[in-house]
């Protein structure tokens, strides 16, 4: 264990560390809002974990600024008027600095109407780009996510298909905020990479087959399908294409798919579907070079020794609370005081912080700071993530 | 029956005293999850009419209340200020709407009834979902304009929003109580008790049932303006199936024609399953005992 430690502290302390100190004074208050029960809960309640896993790493090395972090969270049962409630309670009631998470895009909206408002960092991992888009979405000056962009994923499969030869495609999305931000990604960038959309097709997420649609996409002649959910439905929409007679597409799947549920759910079907994921799914195809590495591996290994893996095995959003509170730390070590409006400034000029996700360059447009390099392209292989080839 | 209604009486003025104080003394960022429950309790009350007077169970009640929501928060960002105009306007208008719809489907059974309802919800949803340019679609809508008064300003706040609400549940209770002993009300008793009885006896089922289903429907649209407004970001994932069935299970728990227990039992039960949040993962299994137990004793209360 204390190697562990000292691992770890060598790791979130920059190079030219100062000797882990314990940490003293007032605790950083930091609120957590985490969806621990409901469709997202998947997602939110390992999160929840990790957080509560960084934040101790955080206390034995030293703390933030020298003093110790205090994570408080709340559930928010994937529901946007829960999210908003325990938004109200932490900022007003127990007094956070920042907030980390919500979990869900719809949670995140609700969320970010109230921190906006209030000026409190929020630094949310949700899958949509919605809250830091800005326009109808309105500003965003105080909101930050941690999960890549879907531009992101969209411009990598993209570039991927294109190094295939591959140009005729067709989508199948999903009939929620995470399917239809996919879906309009998709169509936005299609002419960039010379990408041809024949056909479209979309379902309820909470489906059991969408047989009818794979069939209808299949007729339309692509050389690859795309389908962009989140969740089991992604599984079964593989089975589904699996089970078609005759040529069968190539299958792509969102960057919301990598992890053991999708292999578990859709089985033998799958098998040579690709997908764009987080560097955290593949780490022995990293590079020694690759600035990432040493974290994402210090990451799984903490995550096994936390009794976390058991529980929650490894996915492609394993890493985003523990980037939130990377991007919370590196902001307020920049900010050099605890103060809500130096952490905002902070925030948006951050340089090169290392995360499991990627590494990340904030500006005042770009609240997000990852780009396609911090993606990977896997396939599914006799049951395991592979780089794809 | 004289020493009866006034124990009514005094244990409407006990629960909207009560109320007020809790309105008065609970600090604002806690008054957020009371007015969160009362909204439900409102779409309780508005499917008290169909199912506890007209015996009709509804599904639909969240569609409703999603209307009005939409409908007000569309329409505010078009004319703005336009409050006094927009709120009447689109809680008859979709009061009207239930009403029409009702007709129809009163002419299916009773189990029918309850499909045809839960039809007219997953539409709403729908349509939510696909008229992207107008509604925002899956992503939802973010809320811009407060609902304002002339002479009064804006009505935003936990406090004014919890007295907003508590206004509803008044309003709603005394045309409750009003329908209920009125002779409308007997004809609505009668046709849910036994309804060919009631159309031999003259009644026209069809238009009687239309009446209590679409106050129900205006009271939860009514109920969805104020919170969508409250709240400052709707979307459909809001006014889904869930609410509906919250409501239905609520109302069931206090006993359909009831008009105090419901609410409380909405209001009672949904601050103790928040409160509930430290128990961690046993939370879920705890929430599931303590409804069937509410269930049962309501059950037994009925039985005795």
């Amino acid at each position: 264990m204390a190697k562990i430690l000292i691992l770890l502290a060598a790791l979130l302390l920059p190079a030219a560390a100062f000797a882990a100190a314990a940490p003293e004074g007032d605790p950083i208050v930091i609120g957590g809002l985490f969806a621990q029960s409901g469709p997202a809960a998947v997602v939110g309640t390992p999160s929840k974990l990790v957080a509560e896993m960084t934040v101790a790493q955080l206390n034995a090395t030293g703390g933030i600024l020298g003093r110790p972090v205090k994570l408080i969270s709340y559930d928010t049962e994937s529901s946007p008027d829960v999210a908003l409630r325990q938004a109200r309670q932490l900022v007003e009631g127990d007094k956070v600095l920042a907030i980390i998470g919500p979990t869900s895009t719809g949670e995140g909206l609700a969320v970010k109407k109230y921190t906006e408002e209030k000026k409190v960092p929020a630094i949310m991992t949700v899958g949509g780009d919605a809250i830091i888009a800005g326009g109808k979405f309105g500003p965003f000056d105080w909101t930050f996510k941690a999960p890549q962009r879907t531009a992101t994923a969209v411009d990598k499969i993209y570039e991927y298909l294109k190094g295939k030869n591959i140009s005729k495609i067709a989508v199948m999305s999903s009939k929620d905020a995470f399917g239809q931000d996919g879906l309009a990604e998709l169509k936005a960038n299609a002419g960039k990479f010379g990408v041809e959309i024949l056909a479209e097709e979309s379902f309820d997420p909470k489906g059991t087959d969408f047989s009818a649609q794979a069939f209808k996409l299949q007729a339309a002649k692509p050389q690859a399908v795309i389908v962009w959910t989140i969740g089991p439905a992604g599984a079964i929409a593989a089975k589904n294409f699996a089970a078609l007679p005759g040529e069968r597409p190539l299958l792509v799947q969102s960057h919301g798919q990598p992890g053991p549920s999708y292999l578990e759910l859709a089985g033998e079907a799958a098998g040579g579907t690709i997908m764009p994921g987080t560097k955290l799914m593949a780490p022995e195809s990293l590079p020694d070079e690759d600035p990432q590495k040493i974290v994402i591996e210090s990451f799984i290994k903490a995550y096994k020794d936390a009794g976390i893996q058991e529980k929650f095995p490894l996915n492609t959003h394993s890493g985003y609370a523990y980037d939130a509170l990377a991007l919370l730390r590196a902001g307020l070590e920049k900010a050099g005081k605890a103060d809500p409006e130096a952490l905002r400034a902070a925030l948006e000029k951050l340089q090169n912080v290392v995360g499991v996700s990627g590494v990340y360059t904030t500006s005042s447009q770009d609240h997000n700071g990852l780009h396609g390099d911090s993606m990977i392209m896997l396939i599914v292989d006799s049951g395991r993530y592979k780089l794809a080839p | 029956m004289a020493s009866f209604s006034l124990s009514r009486k005094a244990s409407l003025a006990l629960f909207f005293a009560a109320m007020t104080a809790v309105g008065l003394v609970t600090p604002a960022h806690r008054l957020i999850g009371v007015n969160q429950h009362m909204f439900l309790a409102a779409n309780v009350l508005a499917l008290n009419f169909c199912l506890g007077l007209g015996g009709q169970i509804s599904l639909a009640q969240a569609a409703f209340a999603g209307m009005g929501a939409y409908a007000s928060v569309l329409l505010h960002a078009r004319f703005p200020g336009a409050t006094l105009v927009i709120v009447p306007t689109v809680v008859l208008g979709v009061g009207l709407l239930a009403a029409l719809v009702s007709r129809p489907m009163e002419r299916l059974g009773e189990g029918f009834l309850a499909m045809a309802t839960l039809c007219v919800s997953l539409v709403c949803v729908n349509v939510a979902l696909t008229l992207e340019g107008v509604t925002g679609g899956a992503a939802g809508l973010m809320v811009e304009r407060r609902l304002a008064l002339p002479g009064v300003g804006e009505l935003g706040g936990d406090r004014l929003t919890f007295f907003l609400f508590l206004l509803l549940l008044a309003l709603g209770s005394y045309i409750f109580l009003a329908l209920r002993d009125s002779r409308l009300g007997r004809a609505l008793a009668a046709c849910r008790d036994d309804r060919h009885a009631a159309s031999s006896l003259g009644i026209d089922r069809p238009a009687v049932r239309a009446v209590s289903f679409g106050l129900g429907g205006g009271l939860s649209a009514a109920a969805g303006v104020v919170h969508g407004h409250y709240t400052g970001f709707i979307s459909p994932e809001q006014f889904s199936l869930e609410l509906s069935l919250k409501a239905l299970l609520f109302l069931v728990i206090g006993g359909p024609g009831n008009l105090l227990r419901p609410i409380l039992a909405a209001l009672v039960l949904e601050t103790a399953m928040g409160w509930l949040q430290f128990l961690g993962e046993a939370r879920t299994l705890v929430n599931g005992l303590l409804l069937g137990a509410a269930l049962l004793a309501g059950y037994w209360r009925v039985r005795r």
